[in-house]
């Protein structure tokens, strides 16, 4: 980006304008190709061109129960789940005005875990569907209102993570408990499925019950631009901007508590996609917290999936879990964020 | 022990018996009073413990062969999994005693005069009780109808009931032979439990798959004994009867939640491709005893009616 | 005539009266400059007449309908709040921080036009910081950020407009173009309310000065009524030296009573 210094404001807004909008084709254009890229990676290889058409239509064909049931919905799921989840880390960052939020990093996604856990494993998903998303959601509610209350909008970094430790603690432990108190004997080694994510063996089931749920939180996110780029100048003067502050919060603890609640609920705990994404696009989007929500969304659908068909790739046997790989990239990461800050944190 | 003990009493006696052997008669005396220890002192003993009193088992399939082979006045306890129906066959015959969670305290307060365990399950136990010279057994996994058979009537030597087992084994072989079938189609069959995991061509599952007509598909794609199969492999491999584990609508777990993939109901769940699927109870052969005789005909009963559907 | 009144305004922060029954009113084309000791409540009377403050008793009122009644959109257009050493949360550029004076302007799908282009701007001439075009706010002097946020709450185009400190930690230079210039805003018919520590900035600019103590109003009149030895005493506890210049009067602090 080269802007001419003897352009006018208004020349230089839209040139950034430009910029901005340029961004986010590109990546929706590599999220298009990846799209593709995902449907044909697999333990078994299908003909890209014999079996294009099979995408849709009811053919019982090998390749089309295998497209359209297993790689379809999986790849839906990793460009929904990861455009939930960095539209929920920006997000987050930007009401906090903390670049360290993330929704796993504070216990959200622990909490949406043990939510799910209780409404999946007690039957009641298995007679009512959208119990499950409504288990993670209710999770996910409860844990960010609890560390607003405890940390507040101002609060310094170091809160906000301590709390986030002792929500994830609390949470994994009753969710230990909860599959330990489950009757069926798989259950108790299913907590590494909730506590890292995978998107193995998912389902049109599950598109069906979450992404509608996700796609409500995500616009309710998006609605919040404005309020969230007045409130990088604090809570008073975002106030005096006419930012409705209480309608802003509720705003965007329904839309993380709807979005990563839902996505936990089919995926498990996927983590540090909200971390990585938001952090790495602010520069483009000349840190504005309102941009970054959208740049955010296609950039976690593009990392989530390409780190699926990574998985995919790597995996002899059983598979590797998916958030064992968004750790692996996402932990170092944190830990430099939190070098980096270091100073704020004292 | 008992090996020694019965080994020294019969070359005793045919030492003390015998004409050819010139003795000292001290030594003649010395016998005398051996051979009377024997019989008033020690083989009351060997006795007893040729037919155990207290049995305990420390694993799933252990339960299995004693509730079929043992007196039930002789077993102590069984494991928590003999009282579940999914897994174990004799689910409503073991609730009659109390189960044991495979703690050697437990075990010890019951007392035992046998233990049998299994290789995988209850180590800590299985190596204190040892420690403490009791009489553990530990039962491997038959990977053959021809080991089962062996651990079989070796378990039931231990108990004293041959009879009974060569009995059962016996019937076992009758139901097998009818529920043959003659025809010569070359059927395909694969074992899906929960996990995604499959029963290889290492396994009783394969034998009994073969008894009923089958060829087990994981034996062509290199699965040992037991392993990981994935979803997609399996509806690419089109395997003309899909055997599922038993899936439980009242048990919750995503490992057997896979067994309810659409993908898995669109393939097999249309008669017009000519392939089917049956559910076949783990308890049925999770355990290798008789009752494996039961799978074989719902499996002969299942290509029967694949190749008339065809 | 237009103007925003408090009314009897009171505030407590926990036991303690932060305002005790203050009651102002500005109207507009005047700068007002608000004085007192540390810890007299004029930040607090500042964020009321913003009406940020929870009051526990009187009220606010601009055009003599309460605060609280305005659309927040529509009352963010007419009084602007400069909260003293504000700070970014974000490394923005200068420009997209005056911007966000724009937001009472904008909706949902709402996007800045020329018009906006142009108010940013001349409030970023106003403030002598259009060479900082393109610099980040973080790597900005105290000055120059003190003047960035002066120019943002200028690109509402408020009729009144509340500064906390606005000069505190400016050089003698951009203190006086800042009270020039919020002395122009008052002007062309704005009215400033601005906190200050500066005597003489505030006898030199201000058209009246109140004087905060303990939460109470204790002098709102012209500069030259209220700042004499009198009421420092009262308010600050100070003597102070008063040297008649030519156009008016030096007021310097000369000894703790």
């Amino acid at each position: 980006m080269s802007v001419d210094d003897n352009l006018s404001l208004a020349e230089r807004g839209r040139a950034s304008h430009r910029c901005e909008l340029a961004l986010l084709a590109l990546m929706s254009v590599v999220l298009f190709a990846l799209f593709f890229v995902s449907l044909f990676v697999g333990p078994v290889s299908i003909d890209l061109f014999s079996s294009e058409w099979t995408l849709f239509g009811g053919s019982s064909s090998v390749a089309a129960v295998i497209l359209q049931e297993i790689r379809l919905p999986r790849t839906i799921l990793a460009i929904f789940i990861g455009a939930t989840l960095g539209i929920s880390g920006a997000a987050l960052q930007g009401l906090l005005r903390n670049p360290l939020a993330e929704a796993g990093v504070i216990g959200i996604s622990g909490s949406a875990s043990l939510g799910a856990v209780i409404a999946f494993y007690s039957g009641a998903a298995a007679i009512f569907p959208l119990a499950l998303p409504i288990g993670g959601i209710t999770g996910a509610m409860l844990a960010v209102i609890f560390l607003y209350l405890l940390a507040g909008r101002e609060s310094s970094i170091l809160t906000l993570i301590l709390a986030g430790i002792a929500v994830t603690s609390l949470s994994g432990a009753l969710t230990a408990l909860a599959l330990n108190l489950s009757p069926n004997p798989y259950a108790a080694t299913e907590i590494f499925f909730w506590l890292m994510g995978s998107l193995a063996d998912r389902s049109f089931e599950h598109v069906q019950i979450a992404v509608p749920l996700m796609v409500i939180g995500v616009f309710s996110l998006i609605s919040c631009r404005r309020g969230l780029d007045a409130l990088a100048l604090g809570e008073d003067t975002a106030r005096s901007l006419g930012v409705n502050l209480n309608r802003l919060t509720l705003r965007i603890i329904v839309g993380v508590a709807l979005s990563v609640g839902a996505a936990v609920s089919v995926a498990g705990g996927i983590g540090f996609v909200g971390l990585v994404v938001p952090h790495l696009l602010r520069p483009f989007v000349g840190h504005q917290p309102g941009k970054l929500l959208l740049a955010s969304a296609l950039g976690g659908a593009l990392l989530l999936l390409v780190a699926d068909i990574a998985v995919r790739l790597l995996s002899t046997g059983q598979e590797l879990k998916l958030g064992v790989l968004t750790s692996l990239i996402g932990a170092p990461f944190f830990l430099y964020l939190v070098l980096k800050t270091r100073r704020q944190l004292l | 022990m008992e090996a020694t003990d019965q080994l020294a009493w019969s070359v005793a006696f045919q030492l003390a018996s015998s004409d050819r052997i010139n003795l000292s008669p001290h030594i003649i005396v010395l016998m005398r009073w051996f051979i009377l220890y024997f019989v008033f002192i020690l083989l009351p003993e060997l006795a007893l413990a040729a037919k155990p009193q207290r049995v305990v088992s420390l694993n799933l399939c252990a339960d299995q062969l004693l509730l079929q082979l043992s007196e039930p006045e002789s077993i102590v306890s069984l494991t928590n999994l003999s009282v579940d129906p999914e897994l174990s066959y004799l689910a409503k015959e073991a609730a009659e005693y109390p189960v044991n969670s495979g703690s050697a305290e437990e075990i010890l307060k019951m007392n035992p005069d046998l233990v049998l365990a299994g290789s995988f399950t209850a180590r800590p136990a299985v190596s204190y009780l040892k420690k403490k010279e009791f009489r553990v057994v530990e039962l491997s996994i038959p990977e053959s109808m021809k080991a089962m058979r062996e651990q079989y009537l070796k378990v039931a030597d231990l108990l004293g009931e041959r009879e009974k087992a060569e009995r059962q084994l016996r019937e076992m072989d009758r139901r097998i032979a009818q529920a043959k079938s003659s025809g010569d189609e070359n059927l395909v069959a694969a074992v899906y439990y929960a996990n995604g995991f499959t029963a290889g061509k290492k396994s009783i599952t394969t034998e009994v798959l073969n008894h009923a007509g089958f060829e087990n598909l994981s034996e062509k794609s290199g699965v040992d004994s037991f392993g990981f199969y994935p979803l997609e492999k399996l509806i690419e491999a089109e395997p003309d009867l899909l055997i599922l584990g038993s899936y439980n609508k009242d048990r919750h777990s995503l490992a057997q939640k896979l067994l309810d993939h659409p993908a898995l109901k669109r393939f097999w769940g249309e008669s017009d491709r000519g392939q089917a699927r049956v559910i076949i109870p783990d308890a049925l052969w999770i355990c290798a005893t008789p009752v494996i005789a039961e799978a074989v005909e719902i499996l002969a009963q299942k290509r029967k009616e694949i190749v008339s559907r065809r | 005539m237009k103007h925003l009144d408090a009314l009897e305004i009171s505030v407590e922060f926990g036991n303690q009266l932060v305002l005790d029954n203050v009651s102002l009113s500005i109207p507009h084309g005047k700068l007002i400059g608000l004085l007192g000791p540390n810890g007299a409540g004029k930040t607090t009377l500042v964020r009321a007449l913003a009406g940020l403050q929870k009051l526990d008793s009187g009220h606010v009122e601009l055009d003599e309908k309460p605060i609280p009644m305005f659309d927040q959109q529509l009352l963010s257009r007419r009084i602007a709040y400069l909260a003293q050493g504000a700070e970014c949360g974000w490394p923005l550029a200068v420009e997209r921080v005056v911007e966000l004076g724009r937001t009472p302007y904008l909706h949902q799908r709402r996007r800045l036009d020329e018009n906006d282009y142009s108010v940013i701007e001349k409030v970023m001439q106003d403030a002598d910081i259009s060479h900082l075009l393109g610099r980040t706010v973080s790597t900005l002097s105290g000055g120059e950020k003190t003047r960035v946020m002066l120019a943002r709450a200028l690109a509402s185009e408020p009729e009144f407009l509340l500064a906390d400190e606005p000069v505190a930690s400016l050089d003698p230079l951009h203190q006086l173009e800042v009270m020039e210039l919020l002395s122009n805003v008052a002007r062309g018919g704005g009215a400033v309310v601005v906190v200050l520590h500066d005597l003489n900035l505030a006898m030199r600019f201000c058209d009246r000065v109140v004087l905060l103590n303990n939460g109470t109003l204790l002098a709102d009149d012209v500069p030259e009524k209220v700042l004499n030895n009198e009421m420092l005493k009262r308010a600050y506890g100070i003597e102070a030296k008063f040297i008649d210049v030519e156009g008016g009067r030096w007021v310097l602090p000369w000894k703790a009573i």
